[in-house]
């Protein structure tokens, strides 16, 4: 082997391992699901939460496949905009019709993805091109707005609570009267120290009692 | 006062005749890459020199920083108990930037500094000179096989580098930190995408460019004997380190604000 030839061929095993490398981290990286097999559907949702494409598609908690496409469109009834969201699963997936579907978070990251809660009948599976109906996610503001009336509801209960106490305090009303006012345990003391020394008194019936009624 | 503005004018007027001097070097080597006939043979000893030869310690430094990279992470990600995201850190951080810029700063410490320093003493005893009287025209005879080797050596080197780096992240989290060998793999493609390696392969063909041709400018205006060899080699390298990172700074915007 001649000296020229034996530095091509050095030069050459470099690079050509180098270009191997680099077509395999191509190949790794590069999603090969193109050349699986699969179908895709259509999840229709009023509100995306933000789920991005390639977002990975959950059925039952398994990585079934991952969302293709999103697109927002008018409702023809409506008039409200929604989202369409295809999603591409593997073949051998059997998707019930009346699964629930809904936009989960993942992670510390909180990268959202496609949660789909399998049905019940799995004689009406979903098919190619189907559309599903997908639950909407109740939306940030919404919880605001409901625990905002909430807190307002439990305010005025306080509130009024607070006046009734306030009442009881200052000795008002029937209840202020039974707790701060000794009469009443007076009345009691008396009557019970007084049944102590005549017992009797307890069984004792007057004779007028009966001829009154 | 007036000294002190001559100074600072002198040095201004200094930096942009060094600007225009690589520019004419770049389009003069580009130039002469294009005219016939182009020897192989010194293109080939150059690559080799370049490539070939400075891959175990590529290798070694690319091992290192995966290494250090996966503890440094851990060290923060174990506290969140998220250990999980060490495998995406470590893949894109190699491949994104550092697999790039060290493998960079390697070859201009090792082969920018040797391009300057053979050039010097060829320029301070005249062969380069010698050449001309010869006909035959320095850059397509010295700088252009450079050109081409670091160029296109460069970014196969990363790739070796990107490989190694993360093998060194993968050793430790699989063998220290307990994640199961194939969930780290996985997690590691999932992370990258093709995007990810393409940015930082285009740096590595400007880094490559930047190092021949700061090295070879470097080389071929040396004056002044030996001394002067030793003062414009360390010249090149400190040169082709800032321009390095300063093009990567550029590139890590120009991909961050332009193309997201």
């Amino acid at each position: 082997m001649t000296k020229k030839s034996r530095l091509e061929l050095a030069v050459g095993i470099f690079i050509i391992i180098g270009l191997g490398v680099l077509v395999s981290f191509v190949f790794f990286i590069s999603d090969f699901q193109l050349i699986k097999a699969g179908y895709k559907f259509d999840v229709v949702f009023g509100f995306a939460n933000g789920i991005k494409i390639g977002a990975p598609a959950r059925l039952a908690g398994v990585d079934v496949g991952e969302v293709k496409d999103i697109v927002i469109f008018q409702d023809s009834v409506t008039g409200k905009p929604k989202a369409r969201i295809r999603v591409w699963v593997q073949k051998d997936t059997r998707v019930p019709a009346d699964s629930q579907i809904w936009i989960n978070t993942l992670g510390l990251l909180g990268e959202k993805y496609l949660e789909m809660m399998p049905g019940k009948n799995y004689e009406l599976t979903v098919k190619e091109n189907d559309t599903l109906q997908g639950k909407d996610p109740i939306p940030m503001e919404e919880i605001t707005e409901e625990t905002r009336k909430l807190v307002l509801k439990i305010e005025e209960t306080v509130d009024n609570l607070n006046e009734v106490l306030g009442q009881v305090k200052a000795g008002q009303g029937n209840v202020g009267k039974l707790v701060y006012d000794e009469i009443v345990y007076k009345n009691i003391m008396e009557l019970t120290e007084d049944l102590k020394q005549h017992p009797w008194k307890l069984f004792w019936r007057t004779k007028e009692k009966p001829e009154k009624k | 006062m007036v000294t002190l503005i001559r100074g600072i004018g002198s040095r201004v007027v200094y930096y942009i005749d060094y600007v225009g001097a690589i520019g004419k070097l770049f389009f003069n080597s580009l130039y002469w890459t294009f005219v016939p006939p182009l020897k192989r043979e010194r293109i080939l000893v150059q690559a080799r020199n370049i490539g070939l030869e400075s891959l175990p310690i590529v290798s070694l430094v690319a091992f290192f920083i995966g290494v250090i990279l996966a503890l440094q992470t851990a060290y923060q990600m174990q506290k969140l108990s998220s250990e999980i995201y060490i495998a995406n850190i470590v893949a894109l951080s190699i491949v994104r930037e550092l697999g790039p810029v060290i493998t960079s700063l390697i070859v201009a410490g090792r082969c920018g500094a040797a391009v300057t320093a053979e050039l010097g003493t060829m320029k301070v005893t005249e062969q380069i000179d010698a050449l001309e009287t010869l006909a035959t025209n320095p850059v397509k005879y010295l700088v252009v096989p450079r050109f081409l080797a670091f160029t296109f050596m460069l970014p196969v080197l990363t790739i070796y580098a990107n490989l190694i780096g993360i093998l060194g992240g993968y050793l430790i989290c699989v063998y220290r930190l307990g994640i199961r060998s194939s969930m780290y793999v996985q997690l590691t493609f999932d992370a990258l995408s093709i995007k990810d390696l393409a940015t930082g392969l285009i740096k590595t063909l400007v880094f490559g460019m930047i190092i021949a041709m700061v090295g070879c400018l470097e080389g071929m205006r040396t004056e002044g004997g030996a001394e002067g060899v030793g003062k414009a080699t360390t010249l090149s390298v400190v040169t082709s380190f800032i321009l390095i990172l300063a093009a990567d700074c550029v590139f890590t915007a120009i991909f961050y604000f332009i193309f997201p």
